[in-house]
């Protein structure tokens, strides 16, 4: 595609190998992940391979962070912490930079375009937990301690 | 082909304990590595672990061939509980002492590892680390249930009470699993005084380091010390085969290393010129030795970590930062900002690098990207504790409020927060005329697809609201949207996840049919956009429907907890009351005399008494336990 640059396309063509090796590792990306049966895992994975990806695409930083928002509400149900989804999403990203590493060892355009949205990714997590935690310091500094 | 295996390990009492509890193995001759943590006080918790330790060495070696590694790592672990529980049956003084043990047993490249209680076991394949242990804890157990949060495991106040161990009964419950080595693995056992005061992260990149094996030890046991120390930390390291180093890896932290150490300078000046010394997180320090302290250890760990192929140093330093100004009660924003200034002023540096050696530039930077990411996890991690800190003091206020108030008409937990559902910004205008004919014409196609769904209507339905979504300006569209899909639906399998499937199936058939329809590319970008935020406002809708659903339960999951809370606590006091009275009643059996006669020894000074009465020679419960 035109004007998107090439590591988009070989993210798009190395996603098939990038969620194979995400169904091998996935005991190691979080204890919560081990317990997902491999379908389970393979849809959350898919998820977040597609965020990347439209990330990767459009540079749409407002939209990535919708995402974001909604994993870390959606991992929140589940009872895990934000700390938690923040190491899912960069465990994923990282396998998918170990994956392209693997694949185009001399050419680390795609693995630092990765690493680049990890960061965001695990930015855009610490700004929703310091929204957070600001709102519940207000609460504790509220008259009665409350609300 | 065999491996050329390699173990090191130590051991160290901690930064609190006066002794160590804890015991291991490690020999190589007979491939045989264990750490043993010792429990009981009174300076029993050590002779439970070194006795189960000589205890299953000898067997190890006295039966080694004569049983497959499997049943004799196995039955060495229930020889050595019987001994153990045999001990603390004849002496006093050591009655409910154990030990837990996790023990590899390596044949050729096949390793066998077993284990009982809350020691584990890792293994580190292809830079991923991956736990082969599960604790054998209460805690554990309620997680594995269901009954209580992953993450409240962690703060349980039962979290380290073991559901097995070895010396409890003469026999022991035994997990093992066996894999085959590759070359290159590494295995790591430890004792929970490592992984309780060592984040997994730090673990993580220790253990993946390229260091040896020894010196790997040395650094897990004092990123625990560095993390409090509050127990023994024992750490056994096994290496497979010699690891095989990436070339790019070898050149980071040779001539990396090197090129980044030579321009150490060169950053401090960038980051004055960034103004890291006018960040709040250095107020109190003048600007040079602001400059020193924060850019200059920066550089300095992450001159470490490129020498040692890991990113720990540079996580280590942010948590650090972030703890000490997150302590003190700072905000996010001047930590977020003077991470971005460090990561400007490393940019810098590589700038310059990149025309001097643009092969080596490039190394460096994928590196740096790599150790920033560890950054925010690292200041991700000590915000979210923050947080629940917080949070846990708000509950505790509202709970001492609500005994205060004979009636409460506003609980705390009656109005909960849904947090972290931020509405994402609306695009604030219509589509434009080529976008709309656009994702008009993917909706078509995307409706005219079989659907990965078993429920057909639902994902045709999914799709045009999607469409309908994508193509509005209104904000409330999509809560409306979702309140029509929700429905009334049973929060399960059968009622919750086919509407997860079909936003799933809907959202792909429509980003496929985006990219299938003729049309500019540009466009096509727009078109992504509205369609991916058209998703993620629905999915988020229904997900807080869904949160909204669940709080009913929550609140009774809740009140369920605190009845919980207050039988253990009757539990705990029944349990002090009866080890008062064994205390009191304490008896022992005298070999000397026929089976059966007991006499009370008193607690200071043993007297023989007459034998009692014939309905009291039979053991009270109490001295049955």
């Amino acid at each position: 595609m035109s004007g998107v640059p090439a590591y988009v396309a070989a993210f798009e063509e190395l996603r098939p190998a990038i969620t194979t090796r995400l169904a091998e590792v996935r005991a190691s990306l979080d204890h919560a992940i081990a317990r997902l049966t491999p379908d389970q895992a393979r849809a959350l994975c898919d998820a977040v391979l597609h965020a990347l990806s439209t990330l990767l695409v459009t540079g749409d930083h407002t939209l990535h962070r919708g995402f974001v928002h909604s994993f870390v509400a959606l991992r929140s149900a589940e009872g895990l912490g934000p700390d938690h989804a923040q190491r899912l999403l960069v465990a994923i990203t990282d396998v998918a930079a170990g994956v392209a590493k693997a694949r185009t060892p001399t050419d680390g355009t795609l693995a630092l375009a990765l690493h680049h949205a990890a960061r965001l990714t695990a930015r855009m997590v610490n700004d929703t937990i310091a929204d957070e935690l600001a709102r519940r310091n207000g609460q504790l500094a509220a008259p009665g301690g409350l609300r | 082909m065999t491996l050329a295996i390699a173990g090191y390990g130590d051991s160290h009492v901690g930064a609190v304990r006066d002794t160590n509890e804890d015991a291991l193995i490690v020999d190589g001759k007979w491939g045989l590595y264990a750490v043993l943590d010792g429990m009981g006080g009174a300076s029993a918790g050590d002779v439970a672990s070194t006795k189960a330790r000589d205890v299953i060495h000898e067997y190890v070696r006295a039966r080694r061939g004569a049983l497959a590694p499997r049943q004799l790592l196995e039955a060495a672990i229930n020889a050595a509980s019987a001994a153990v529980h045999g001990e603390a049956q004849r002496r006093r003084d050591r009655r409910g002492m154990g030990t837990t043990v996790v023990a590899c047993l390596i044949d050729g490249r096949r390793a066998t590892i077993a284990h009982v209680g809350d020691s584990r076991a890792y293994l580190l394949r292809d830079g991923r680390l991956h736990r082969l242990t599960n604790d054998h804890t209460i805690v554990a157990e309620l997680v594995a249930r269901g009954a209580i949060k992953p993450e409240e495991a962690d703060r349980h106040a039962y979290k380290n009470v073991l559901s097995r161990n070895l010396g409890a009964k003469a026999t022991a419950a035994v997990d093992v699993n066996e894999l085959e080595l590759a070359p290159g693995d590494r295995l790591m056992l430890c004792s929970d005084g490592l992984y309780g005061y060592a984040s997994s992260e730090a673990l993580h990149q220790l253990i993946a380091s390229t260091d040896a094996g020894a010196d790997v030890v040395r650094d897990l046991i004092e990123a625990a010390l560095r993390g409090g120390g509050g127990d023994n930390v024992t750490a056994i390291l096994i290496d497979a085969g010699a690891q095989a180093v990436p070339r790019a890896t070898v050149v980071l932290q040779t001539s990396g290393a090197g090129a980044w150490w030579a321009r150490r300078e060169r950053l401090l000046a960038a980051a004055r010129a960034y103004g890291v010394h006018r960040s709040p997180l250095c107020a109190m320090l003048p600007p040079d030795d602001a400059i020193a302290l924060v850019a200059g250890n920066f550089a300095d760990a992450v001159y470490h970590d490129l020498e040692k192929g890991t990113s720990v140093n540079v996580w280590t330093f942010v948590e650090n930062l972030a703890a000490g100004w997150l302590g003190r009660g700072g905000a996010w924003p001047p930590l977020r900002d003077l991470l971005d200034g460090l990561a400007r002023s490393a940019d810098a540096v590589i700038r310059e690098l990149r025309a001097e050696d643009a092969a080596l530039a490039g190394l460096i930077e994928g590196a740096l990207a790599r150790a920033m990411v560890n950054a925010e996890t690292a200041a991700g991690g000590v915000l979210a504790l923050r947080l629940r800190a917080v949070e846990a003091e708000l509950v505790r206020r509202d709970a001492e409020r609500s005994r205060a108030q004979a009636e409460v008409t506003s609980k705390f937990i009656d109005q909960p927060t849904v947090p972290f559902m931020r509405a994402v910004e609306a695009p604030p205008e219509p589509p434009a005329p080529d976008v709309a004919q656009l994702l008009e014409g993917a909706r078509r196609r995307a409706l005219g697809r079989p659907a990965a769904t078993q429920d057909r209507a639902l994902f045709a339905r999914t799709v045009e609201h999607i469409h309908r979504i994508a193509t509005s300006s209104s904000e409330a569209e999509a809560a409306v949207i979702a309140r029509e899909l929700f429905d009334v639906r049973s929060l399960d399998e059968a009622g919750v996840t086919p509407l997860y499937d079909a936003l799933d199936a809907a959202r792909a058939a429509h980003v496929d049919a985006v990219r299938a329809v003729p049309g500019a590319m540009a466009g096509k970008v727009a078109a992504l956009r509205r369609l991916a935020a058209a998703y993620q406002r629905l999915s988020s809708a229904i997900t807080g429907l869904v949160v909204e659903a669940v709080a009913p339960s929550a609140e009774a999951l809740r009140t369920a907890a605190a009845a919980t809370a207050e039988l253990r606590a009757q539990v705990a006091k029944n349990e002090q009351r009866v080890a008062d009275l064994e205390r009191k009643f304490a008896t022992i059996i005298d070999d000397d005399l026929p089976a059966g006669m007991r006499f009370d020894l008193g607690l200071d000074k043993p007297r023989r008494a007459e034998p009692p009465p014939l309905p009291r020679r039979r053991p009270s419960k109490e001295t049955q336990r």
